[in-house]
Protein backbone atom coordinates (compact mmCIF):
# COMPACT_ATOMS: atom_id res chain seq x y z
CA UNK A 1 0.00 0.00 0.00
CA UNK A 2 1.24 3.43 -0.93
CA UNK A 3 2.63 5.42 1.63
CA UNK A 4 0.63 9.07 2.54
CA UNK A 5 1.94 11.98 4.04
CA UNK A 6 0.55 15.46 4.30
CA UNK A 7 2.97 17.97 4.04
CA UNK A 8 0.90 20.75 5.80
CA UNK A 9 1.15 19.19 9.02
CA UNK A 10 5.17 19.08 9.49
CA UNK A 11 5.47 22.59 7.97
CA UNK A 12 4.66 25.70 10.48
CA UNK A 13 2.05 27.96 9.07
CA UNK A 14 4.17 30.79 8.80
CA UNK A 15 5.68 30.61 4.81
CA UNK A 16 1.91 30.61 3.56
CA UNK A 17 0.75 33.46 5.55
CA UNK A 18 4.15 35.45 4.79
CA UNK A 19 4.34 34.39 0.76
CA UNK A 20 2.99 36.82 -1.50
CA UNK A 21 -0.56 35.73 -2.68
CA UNK A 22 0.18 33.50 -5.90
CA UNK A 23 -2.01 34.28 -8.76
CA UNK A 24 -3.00 30.61 -9.72
CA UNK A 25 -6.67 30.19 -10.59
CA UNK A 26 -8.44 27.11 -9.70
CA UNK A 27 -8.17 23.91 -11.84
CA UNK A 28 -10.86 23.63 -14.78
CA UNK A 29 -12.05 27.26 -14.09
CA UNK A 30 -9.16 28.94 -16.58
CA UNK A 31 -10.14 31.61 -18.86
CA UNK A 32 -9.00 28.57 -21.75
CA UNK A 33 -11.29 26.60 -23.68
CA UNK A 34 -12.98 23.12 -23.07
CA UNK A 35 -11.12 22.92 -19.64
CA UNK A 36 -14.17 21.51 -17.72
CA UNK A 37 -14.36 20.53 -14.14
CA UNK A 38 -11.41 17.74 -14.70
CA UNK A 39 -8.65 17.30 -12.71
CA UNK A 40 -5.15 18.33 -14.93
CA UNK A 41 -2.95 15.60 -14.03
CA UNK A 42 0.90 15.61 -15.01
CA UNK A 43 1.79 11.94 -15.66
CA UNK A 44 5.70 10.69 -16.12
CA UNK A 45 5.63 9.21 -19.75
CA UNK A 46 6.58 5.53 -18.33
CA UNK A 47 3.10 5.96 -17.51
CA UNK A 48 1.60 6.48 -20.69
CA UNK A 49 0.32 2.40 -21.31
CA UNK A 50 -1.01 2.13 -18.04
CA UNK A 51 -2.49 5.51 -17.06
CA UNK A 52 -5.67 4.69 -19.78
CA UNK A 53 -6.21 1.20 -17.93
CA UNK A 54 -6.48 3.63 -14.13
CA UNK A 55 -8.41 6.73 -16.09
CA UNK A 56 -10.85 3.86 -16.75
CA UNK A 57 -10.87 2.19 -13.80
CA UNK A 58 -11.34 6.03 -11.73
CA UNK A 59 -13.98 6.79 -14.09
CA UNK A 60 -15.74 3.36 -13.13
CA UNK A 61 -15.13 4.10 -9.42
CA UNK A 62 -17.69 7.44 -9.86
CA UNK A 63 -14.42 9.73 -10.46
CA UNK A 64 -14.70 12.70 -13.21
CA UNK A 65 -12.62 12.92 -16.38
CA UNK A 66 -8.84 13.45 -16.59
CA UNK A 67 -6.94 15.67 -18.53
CA UNK A 68 -3.59 14.11 -18.86
CA UNK A 69 -0.20 15.95 -19.60
CA UNK A 70 2.96 13.54 -20.30
CA UNK A 71 6.52 14.63 -20.20
CA UNK A 72 9.95 13.36 -18.72
CA UNK A 73 9.36 13.91 -14.78
CA UNK A 74 11.98 16.57 -14.82
CA UNK A 75 10.48 18.62 -17.44
CA UNK A 76 7.14 18.07 -15.83
CA UNK A 77 8.48 19.38 -12.48
CA UNK A 78 9.78 22.55 -14.10
CA UNK A 79 6.71 23.58 -15.30
CA UNK A 80 4.51 23.10 -12.28
CA UNK A 81 7.48 24.95 -10.59
CA UNK A 82 7.08 27.64 -13.49
CA UNK A 83 3.02 27.92 -13.10
CA UNK A 84 1.63 25.06 -14.65
CA UNK A 85 -1.52 24.52 -13.27
CA UNK A 86 -1.21 20.59 -12.64
CA UNK A 87 -3.41 19.29 -9.98
CA UNK A 88 -1.44 15.81 -9.61
CA UNK A 89 2.09 15.08 -11.01
CA UNK A 90 2.91 11.67 -11.16
CA UNK A 91 6.80 11.69 -10.96
CA UNK A 92 9.32 8.71 -12.12
CA UNK A 93 11.70 9.34 -9.40
CA UNK A 94 11.88 11.25 -6.26
CA UNK A 95 14.69 13.65 -6.43
CA UNK A 96 13.15 15.18 -9.47
CA UNK A 97 10.25 15.94 -7.16
CA UNK A 98 12.10 17.62 -4.76
CA UNK A 99 12.03 21.14 -5.44
CA UNK A 100 8.59 21.05 -5.89
CA UNK A 101 8.19 19.46 -2.52
CA UNK A 102 10.27 22.53 -0.96
CA UNK A 103 7.57 24.78 -1.91
CA UNK A 104 4.99 24.77 0.67
CA UNK A 105 2.55 26.67 -1.72
CA UNK A 106 2.80 23.96 -4.29
CA UNK A 107 2.47 20.58 -2.57
CA UNK A 108 -0.12 19.56 -0.31
CA UNK A 109 0.87 15.98 0.02
CA UNK A 110 3.59 13.15 -1.19
CA UNK A 111 3.49 9.63 -2.07
CA UNK A 112 5.33 6.96 -3.36
CA UNK A 113 3.01 4.73 -5.54
CA UNK A 114 5.14 2.54 -7.66
CA UNK A 115 8.93 1.48 -8.38
CA UNK A 116 10.62 1.27 -11.88
CA UNK A 117 12.93 -1.03 -13.63
CA UNK A 118 14.96 -0.47 -16.92
CA UNK A 119 15.34 -2.84 -19.62
CA UNK A 120 17.44 -3.36 -22.27
CA UNK A 121 15.65 -3.31 -25.69
CA UNK A 122 16.24 -4.44 -29.02
CA UNK A 123 14.37 -5.94 -31.94
CA UNK A 124 13.75 -9.38 -31.78
CA UNK A 125 15.83 -10.21 -34.53
CA UNK A 126 18.94 -8.28 -33.27
CA UNK A 127 22.00 -10.20 -32.33
CA UNK A 128 21.89 -8.14 -29.04
CA UNK A 129 19.88 -11.61 -28.38
CA UNK A 130 22.06 -14.44 -27.76
CA UNK A 131 21.49 -17.93 -29.82
CA UNK A 132 22.36 -19.76 -26.18
CA UNK A 133 20.11 -20.44 -24.01
CA UNK A 134 22.29 -20.06 -21.06
CA UNK A 135 21.31 -16.30 -19.23
CA UNK A 136 24.46 -14.09 -19.40
CA UNK A 137 24.78 -10.52 -17.36
CA UNK A 138 22.35 -8.36 -19.35
CA UNK A 139 24.95 -5.81 -20.46
CA UNK A 140 27.21 -8.61 -21.49
CA UNK A 141 25.88 -9.10 -25.11
CA UNK A 142 25.74 -5.24 -25.66
CA UNK A 143 29.26 -5.00 -24.62
CA UNK A 144 30.13 -7.76 -27.66
CA UNK A 145 27.83 -5.80 -29.52
CA UNK A 146 29.42 -2.71 -28.87
CA UNK A 147 32.95 -3.91 -29.82
CA UNK A 148 31.86 -5.29 -33.49
CA UNK A 149 30.06 -2.14 -34.30
CA UNK A 150 26.83 -3.80 -34.88
CA UNK A 151 24.96 -1.14 -32.61
CA UNK A 152 25.28 2.30 -34.18
CA UNK A 153 22.94 4.35 -32.28
CA UNK A 154 21.87 3.50 -28.74
CA UNK A 155 18.83 5.03 -27.37
CA UNK A 156 18.56 6.55 -23.66
CA UNK A 157 15.62 9.14 -22.35
CA UNK A 158 18.01 13.10 -21.35
CA UNK A 159 19.74 11.87 -18.62
CA UNK A 160 19.47 15.57 -17.47
CA UNK A 161 15.86 15.86 -16.60
CA UNK A 162 14.40 12.18 -17.44
CA UNK A 163 14.33 9.74 -14.52
CA UNK A 164 14.85 6.96 -17.05
CA UNK A 165 17.74 8.33 -19.01
CA UNK A 166 19.65 9.29 -15.41
CA UNK A 167 19.19 5.98 -14.25
CA UNK A 168 20.28 4.68 -17.79
CA UNK A 169 23.25 6.92 -17.33
CA UNK A 170 23.92 4.82 -14.08
CA UNK A 171 23.72 1.48 -14.94
CA UNK A 172 26.03 2.42 -18.42
CA UNK A 173 28.31 3.50 -15.89
CA UNK A 174 28.58 0.88 -13.86
CA UNK A 175 28.59 -1.80 -16.34
CA UNK A 176 32.00 0.43 -17.58
CA UNK A 177 29.87 1.17 -20.79
CA UNK A 178 29.61 4.33 -20.43
CA UNK A 179 32.35 6.16 -22.12
CA UNK A 180 31.99 3.43 -25.10
CA UNK A 181 29.01 3.88 -25.69
CA UNK A 182 28.66 7.48 -25.60
CA UNK A 183 29.47 8.54 -29.51
CA UNK A 184 26.48 6.25 -30.29
CA UNK A 185 23.84 7.55 -27.18
CA UNK A 186 20.81 8.90 -28.53
CA UNK A 187 18.90 10.83 -26.21
CA UNK A 188 14.99 11.27 -25.97
CA UNK A 189 13.19 14.33 -24.77
CA UNK A 190 11.74 11.82 -22.54
CA UNK A 191 11.20 8.06 -22.17
CA UNK A 192 8.74 7.49 -24.62
CA UNK A 193 10.46 9.03 -27.04
CA UNK A 194 13.65 6.85 -26.30
CA UNK A 195 11.75 3.84 -26.90
CA UNK A 196 9.83 5.48 -30.42
CA UNK A 197 13.34 5.78 -31.50
CA UNK A 198 13.75 2.58 -31.60
CA UNK A 199 10.47 0.93 -32.50
CA UNK A 200 10.73 2.94 -35.81
CA UNK A 201 14.39 1.32 -36.14
CA UNK A 202 16.15 4.66 -35.62
CA UNK A 203 18.09 3.13 -32.92
CA UNK A 204 19.16 -0.21 -32.96
CA UNK A 205 18.72 -0.69 -28.94
CA UNK A 206 18.11 0.90 -25.70
CA UNK A 207 17.39 1.47 -22.33
CA UNK A 208 14.06 1.97 -21.31
CA UNK A 209 11.07 1.87 -18.58
CA UNK A 210 10.46 -2.00 -18.33
CA UNK A 211 6.72 -0.65 -18.18
CA UNK A 212 6.95 0.48 -21.66
CA UNK A 213 9.18 -2.35 -22.99
CA UNK A 214 6.15 -4.54 -21.85
CA UNK A 215 3.79 -3.37 -23.32
CA UNK A 216 2.36 -5.35 -26.32
CA UNK A 217 2.44 -2.22 -28.42
CA UNK A 218 6.23 -2.66 -28.45
CA UNK A 219 6.53 -6.13 -27.25
CA UNK A 220 5.05 -7.30 -30.90
CA UNK A 221 8.35 -6.10 -32.48
CA UNK A 222 10.95 -5.28 -29.68
CA UNK A 223 12.70 -7.80 -27.11
CA UNK A 224 13.51 -6.63 -23.58
CA UNK A 225 15.33 -7.75 -20.81
CA UNK A 226 15.08 -6.31 -17.12
CA UNK A 227 18.37 -4.55 -15.88
CA UNK A 228 18.46 -5.59 -11.84
CA UNK A 229 17.37 -2.53 -9.60
CA UNK A 230 20.60 -2.23 -7.66
CA UNK A 231 22.48 -1.26 -11.09
CA UNK A 232 21.37 2.47 -10.40
CA UNK A 233 19.50 4.80 -8.03
CA UNK A 234 16.08 3.21 -7.10
CA UNK A 235 13.55 4.93 -9.35
CA UNK A 236 10.95 5.52 -6.46
CA UNK A 237 7.76 6.70 -8.28
CA UNK A 238 6.28 9.68 -6.29
CA UNK A 239 3.19 11.66 -6.57
CA UNK A 240 2.16 15.23 -5.40
CA UNK A 241 -1.08 16.26 -4.54
CA UNK A 242 -1.10 20.33 -5.56
CA UNK A 243 -2.07 23.02 -2.79
CA UNK A 244 -6.14 23.99 -3.83
CA UNK A 245 -6.36 20.74 -6.18
CA UNK A 246 -9.87 20.33 -6.34
CA UNK A 247 -11.49 17.36 -4.60
CA UNK A 248 -11.59 15.24 -7.75
CA UNK A 249 -7.62 15.01 -7.56
CA UNK A 250 -7.35 14.51 -4.12
CA UNK A 251 -9.62 11.39 -5.09
CA UNK A 252 -7.55 10.13 -7.35
CA UNK A 253 -4.44 10.47 -5.31
CA UNK A 254 -6.07 8.14 -2.77
CA UNK A 255 -7.14 6.13 -5.92
CA UNK A 256 -3.74 5.30 -7.08
CA UNK A 257 -2.65 3.76 -3.98
CA UNK A 258 -5.52 2.02 -3.58
CA UNK A 259 -5.13 -2.00 -4.46
CA UNK A 260 -7.02 -1.71 -7.81
CA UNK A 261 -5.16 1.08 -9.23
CA UNK A 262 -1.67 -0.35 -7.67
CA UNK A 263 -2.84 -4.03 -9.46
CA UNK A 264 -3.06 -2.22 -12.60
CA UNK A 265 0.22 -1.06 -11.95
CA UNK A 266 2.17 -4.24 -11.09
CA UNK A 267 0.36 -5.95 -14.02
CA UNK A 268 2.18 -2.62 -16.40
CA UNK A 269 5.59 -3.91 -14.84
CA UNK A 270 5.96 -1.61 -11.78
CA UNK A 271 7.24 -2.67 -8.78
CA UNK A 272 5.35 -1.87 -5.42
CA UNK A 273 6.20 1.43 -3.97
CA UNK A 274 9.27 2.16 -1.63
CA UNK A 275 8.84 1.69 1.80
CA UNK A 276 8.85 4.74 4.01
CA UNK B 1 -7.57 12.15 -34.19
CA UNK B 2 -7.43 14.64 -31.29
CA UNK B 3 -10.44 16.90 -31.74
CA UNK B 4 -10.01 19.38 -28.40
CA UNK B 5 -6.31 19.70 -30.29
CA UNK B 6 -7.64 20.82 -33.42
CA UNK B 7 -10.62 23.04 -31.61
CA UNK B 8 -8.04 24.95 -29.97
CA UNK B 9 -5.77 25.32 -32.74
CA UNK B 10 -8.32 26.66 -34.88
CA UNK B 11 -9.60 28.94 -32.07
CA UNK B 12 -5.96 30.36 -31.54
CA UNK B 13 -5.31 30.60 -35.10
CA UNK B 14 -8.64 32.76 -35.48
CA UNK B 15 -8.18 35.08 -32.84
CA UNK B 16 -4.50 35.78 -33.79
CA UNK B 17 -5.75 36.75 -37.31
CA UNK B 18 -8.42 38.97 -35.36
CA UNK B 19 -6.14 40.52 -33.17
CA UNK B 20 -2.79 40.76 -35.40
CA UNK B 21 -4.88 41.70 -38.67
CA UNK B 22 -6.08 45.50 -37.73
CA UNK B 23 -3.13 46.13 -35.97
CA UNK B 24 -0.85 45.28 -38.34
CA UNK B 25 -2.77 47.12 -40.91
CA UNK B 26 -1.57 50.36 -38.63
CA UNK B 27 1.82 49.21 -38.51
CA UNK B 28 1.84 48.37 -42.23
CA UNK B 29 0.44 51.82 -43.72
CA UNK B 30 3.10 53.47 -41.23
CA UNK B 31 6.11 51.43 -42.56
CA UNK B 32 4.86 51.70 -46.11
CA UNK B 33 4.56 55.58 -46.19
CA UNK B 34 7.10 56.60 -43.87
CA UNK B 35 10.84 57.07 -44.05
CA UNK B 36 13.40 57.46 -42.06
CA UNK B 37 15.50 55.32 -39.51
CA UNK B 38 12.86 54.79 -36.57
CA UNK B 39 10.93 53.04 -39.50
CA UNK B 40 14.09 50.78 -40.76
CA UNK B 41 14.57 50.12 -36.66
CA UNK B 42 10.76 49.47 -36.25
CA UNK B 43 10.36 47.39 -39.61
CA UNK B 44 13.62 45.26 -38.48
CA UNK B 45 12.02 44.93 -34.95
CA UNK B 46 8.88 43.69 -36.54
CA UNK B 47 10.75 41.03 -38.95
CA UNK B 48 13.21 39.69 -36.04
CA UNK B 49 10.86 37.03 -35.16
CA UNK B 50 11.22 35.30 -38.55
CA UNK B 51 14.79 34.67 -37.94
CA UNK B 52 14.85 33.92 -34.49
CA UNK B 53 15.26 30.78 -33.40
CA UNK B 54 11.55 29.92 -31.80
CA UNK B 55 13.55 28.29 -28.64
CA UNK B 56 14.96 31.74 -27.90
CA UNK B 57 11.62 33.84 -28.49
CA UNK B 58 10.79 30.36 -26.30
CA UNK B 59 12.91 31.53 -23.73
CA UNK B 60 12.48 34.62 -23.55
CA UNK B 61 8.71 34.36 -23.29
CA UNK B 62 9.14 31.62 -20.48
CA UNK B 63 11.03 33.83 -18.20
CA UNK B 64 9.69 36.99 -18.83
CA UNK B 65 5.73 36.13 -18.27
CA UNK B 66 6.74 33.74 -15.33
CA UNK B 67 4.66 34.97 -12.68
CA UNK B 68 8.06 35.50 -10.46
CA UNK B 69 8.93 38.43 -12.22
CA UNK B 70 7.48 42.06 -12.78
CA UNK B 71 6.02 41.87 -16.26
CA UNK B 72 4.57 38.42 -15.96
CA UNK B 73 2.74 39.04 -12.79
CA UNK B 74 1.51 42.40 -14.12
CA UNK B 75 0.32 40.24 -17.54
CA UNK B 76 -1.06 37.86 -14.65
CA UNK B 77 -3.01 40.23 -13.06
CA UNK B 78 -4.53 41.88 -16.15
CA UNK B 79 -5.48 37.78 -17.48
CA UNK B 80 -6.29 37.07 -14.39
CA UNK B 81 -3.85 34.47 -14.03
CA UNK B 82 -0.30 33.34 -14.73
CA UNK B 83 0.25 33.54 -18.43
CA UNK B 84 2.95 30.19 -18.61
CA UNK B 85 1.03 27.40 -19.51
CA UNK B 86 -2.05 28.89 -20.84
CA UNK B 87 -4.22 29.50 -23.64
CA UNK B 88 -4.12 33.83 -23.27
CA UNK B 89 0.15 32.82 -23.10
CA UNK B 90 -0.45 31.22 -26.01
CA UNK B 91 -2.09 33.93 -27.67
CA UNK B 92 0.23 36.47 -26.91
CA UNK B 93 3.18 34.38 -28.08
CA UNK B 94 1.70 33.73 -31.34
CA UNK B 95 0.69 37.71 -31.76
CA UNK B 96 4.68 38.04 -31.63
CA UNK B 97 5.86 35.15 -33.56
CA UNK B 98 2.80 36.10 -36.56
CA UNK B 99 4.02 39.76 -36.87
CA UNK B 100 6.46 39.28 -39.67
CA UNK B 101 3.76 37.34 -41.52
CA UNK B 102 1.42 39.70 -40.92
CA UNK B 103 2.80 42.83 -41.61
CA UNK B 104 5.36 42.34 -44.28
CA UNK B 105 2.80 41.04 -47.07
CA UNK B 106 0.60 44.53 -46.23
CA UNK B 107 3.38 46.61 -46.24
CA UNK B 108 4.23 45.78 -49.49
CA UNK B 109 0.30 46.20 -50.45
CA UNK B 110 0.27 49.58 -49.13
CA UNK B 111 3.72 50.47 -50.77
CA UNK B 112 2.26 49.62 -54.45
CA UNK B 113 -0.79 52.02 -53.88
CA UNK B 114 1.13 55.35 -55.59
CA UNK B 115 0.95 58.35 -53.60
CA UNK B 116 -0.78 60.42 -56.22
CA UNK B 117 -3.71 58.15 -55.86
CA UNK B 118 -3.94 59.03 -52.25
CA UNK B 119 -3.55 62.48 -52.76
CA UNK B 120 -6.02 62.35 -55.76
CA UNK B 121 -8.63 60.82 -53.34
CA UNK B 122 -7.83 64.26 -51.00
CA UNK B 123 -8.33 66.61 -53.79
CA UNK B 124 -11.89 64.73 -54.55
CA UNK B 125 -12.44 65.71 -51.17
CA UNK B 126 -12.38 62.30 -49.10
CA UNK B 127 -11.48 62.33 -45.72
CA UNK B 128 -8.37 60.60 -44.83
CA UNK B 129 -10.56 57.71 -42.96
CA UNK B 130 -12.71 57.85 -46.42
CA UNK B 131 -9.62 57.02 -48.16
CA UNK B 132 -9.08 54.67 -46.29
CA UNK B 133 -12.09 52.46 -46.72
CA UNK B 134 -12.73 53.20 -50.48
CA UNK B 135 -9.22 53.33 -51.81
CA UNK B 136 -6.92 52.07 -50.03
CA UNK B 137 -8.47 48.70 -48.63
CA UNK B 138 -9.98 47.85 -51.52
CA UNK B 139 -6.35 48.35 -53.37
CA UNK B 140 -4.30 46.51 -50.33
CA UNK B 141 -7.12 43.72 -49.89
CA UNK B 142 -5.54 41.00 -51.45
CA UNK B 143 -2.55 41.49 -49.46
CA UNK B 144 -4.26 41.92 -46.32
CA UNK B 145 -5.97 37.98 -47.38
CA UNK B 146 -2.56 36.93 -47.85
CA UNK B 147 -1.15 38.42 -44.57
CA UNK B 148 -4.41 36.55 -42.87
CA UNK B 149 -3.87 32.92 -45.00
CA UNK B 150 -0.81 32.93 -43.53
CA UNK B 151 -0.62 33.74 -40.15
CA UNK B 152 -3.77 31.31 -39.76
CA UNK B 153 -1.88 28.44 -41.17
CA UNK B 154 1.48 29.42 -39.61
CA UNK B 155 -0.88 29.38 -35.97
CA UNK B 156 -1.79 25.98 -36.79
CA UNK B 157 1.86 24.92 -37.55
CA UNK B 158 3.39 26.43 -34.53
CA UNK B 159 5.35 24.21 -32.90
CA UNK B 160 8.55 25.20 -30.85
CA UNK B 161 7.97 28.10 -29.22
CA UNK B 162 4.23 26.88 -27.65
CA UNK B 163 6.63 23.70 -26.83
CA UNK B 164 8.35 25.88 -24.46
CA UNK B 165 5.78 28.33 -22.93
CA UNK B 166 2.35 26.06 -23.21
CA UNK B 167 3.69 22.64 -21.97
CA UNK B 168 0.85 20.49 -23.08
CA UNK B 169 -2.23 21.08 -21.67
CA UNK B 170 -5.25 18.92 -23.14
CA UNK B 171 -7.73 21.76 -23.89
CA UNK B 172 -5.53 24.88 -23.00
CA UNK B 173 -2.71 24.89 -24.59
CA UNK B 174 -2.19 21.51 -26.57
CA UNK B 175 -2.68 22.17 -29.76
CA UNK B 176 -2.77 20.01 -32.88
CA UNK B 177 0.96 20.30 -33.70
CA UNK B 178 2.05 19.66 -30.06
CA UNK B 179 -0.51 16.60 -30.23
CA UNK B 180 1.15 15.37 -32.97
CA UNK B 181 4.27 15.16 -30.91
CA UNK B 182 2.90 13.50 -28.08
CA UNK B 183 1.08 11.02 -30.39
CA UNK B 184 4.34 9.61 -31.70
CA UNK B 185 5.51 9.45 -28.48
CA UNK B 186 2.86 7.70 -27.09
CA UNK B 187 3.52 5.16 -30.31
CA UNK B 188 0.09 6.33 -31.46
CA UNK B 189 1.26 6.47 -35.25
CA UNK B 190 -1.86 6.02 -36.91
CA UNK B 191 -3.18 9.18 -35.14
CA UNK B 192 -0.03 11.34 -35.50
CA UNK B 193 -0.47 10.51 -39.13
CA UNK B 194 -4.24 11.90 -39.56
CA UNK B 195 -3.66 14.91 -37.58
CA UNK B 196 -0.16 15.92 -39.89
CA UNK B 197 -2.26 14.85 -42.46
CA UNK B 198 -5.08 17.89 -41.75
CA UNK B 199 -2.11 20.26 -41.14
CA UNK B 200 -0.58 19.45 -44.39
CA UNK B 201 -3.59 20.38 -46.07
CA UNK B 202 -4.87 23.38 -44.22
CA UNK B 203 -0.97 24.85 -45.44
CA UNK B 204 -1.45 23.90 -48.85
CA UNK B 205 -5.18 25.63 -48.76
CA UNK B 206 -3.51 28.78 -47.12
CA UNK B 207 -0.61 28.81 -49.87
CA UNK B 208 -3.77 28.44 -52.76
CA UNK B 209 -5.32 31.31 -51.14
CA UNK B 210 -2.18 33.47 -51.14
CA UNK B 211 -1.36 32.72 -54.74
CA UNK B 212 -4.91 33.91 -55.81
CA UNK B 213 -4.79 36.49 -53.50
CA UNK B 214 -1.35 37.54 -55.28
CA UNK B 215 -2.84 37.03 -59.00
CA UNK B 216 -5.94 39.44 -57.11
CA UNK B 217 -3.42 42.28 -56.54
CA UNK B 218 -1.66 42.60 -59.79
CA UNK B 219 -5.51 42.83 -61.59
CA UNK B 220 -6.37 45.62 -58.94
CA UNK B 221 -3.16 47.68 -59.15
CA UNK B 222 -3.34 47.22 -62.73
CA UNK B 223 -5.16 50.76 -63.68
CA UNK B 224 -3.67 52.34 -60.64
CA UNK B 225 0.14 51.86 -62.42
CA UNK B 226 -1.38 54.21 -64.95
CA UNK B 227 -1.23 57.14 -62.43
Amino acid sequence: MARQRALTGDRSPAPQTTSPPRLTRAAGAGAGPGTGASPLVACASSLIFVMPAITAAFRAAGGPPLRISYGSSGNLARQMLQGAPFDLFLSADAVTLKPVLARPDLAKATSSYATGRLALVASRRSALWPASSTPRAPLADLRTALAASRIQRFAIAHPDHAPYGRAAREALTRAGLWEAIKPRLVYGESVAQAGQFIMTGAAQAGLLANALARHPRLARRLQARALPAAWHQPLDHVMVLREGSPPSAERLFHFIGRPQAQGLLRAAGFGPPAAP
Amino acid sequence: MDWTALTLSLQLAGLTVLILLPLSVMLARWIAWSGGRAVAAIEALVMLPLVLPPTVLGYYLLVGLSPGNAIGAFFATLAGGPLVFSFAGLVLASLIVNLPFAVQPMARAFEAIPQSVREAAWVSGLSRWQTFWRIEAPLAWPGVLSAAALVFAHTLGEFGVILMVGGSIPGETRTLAISIYDKVQAFQNEAAGLMAGVLLAVSFAAIAVMHVAGRQRRQRMAPVAEF
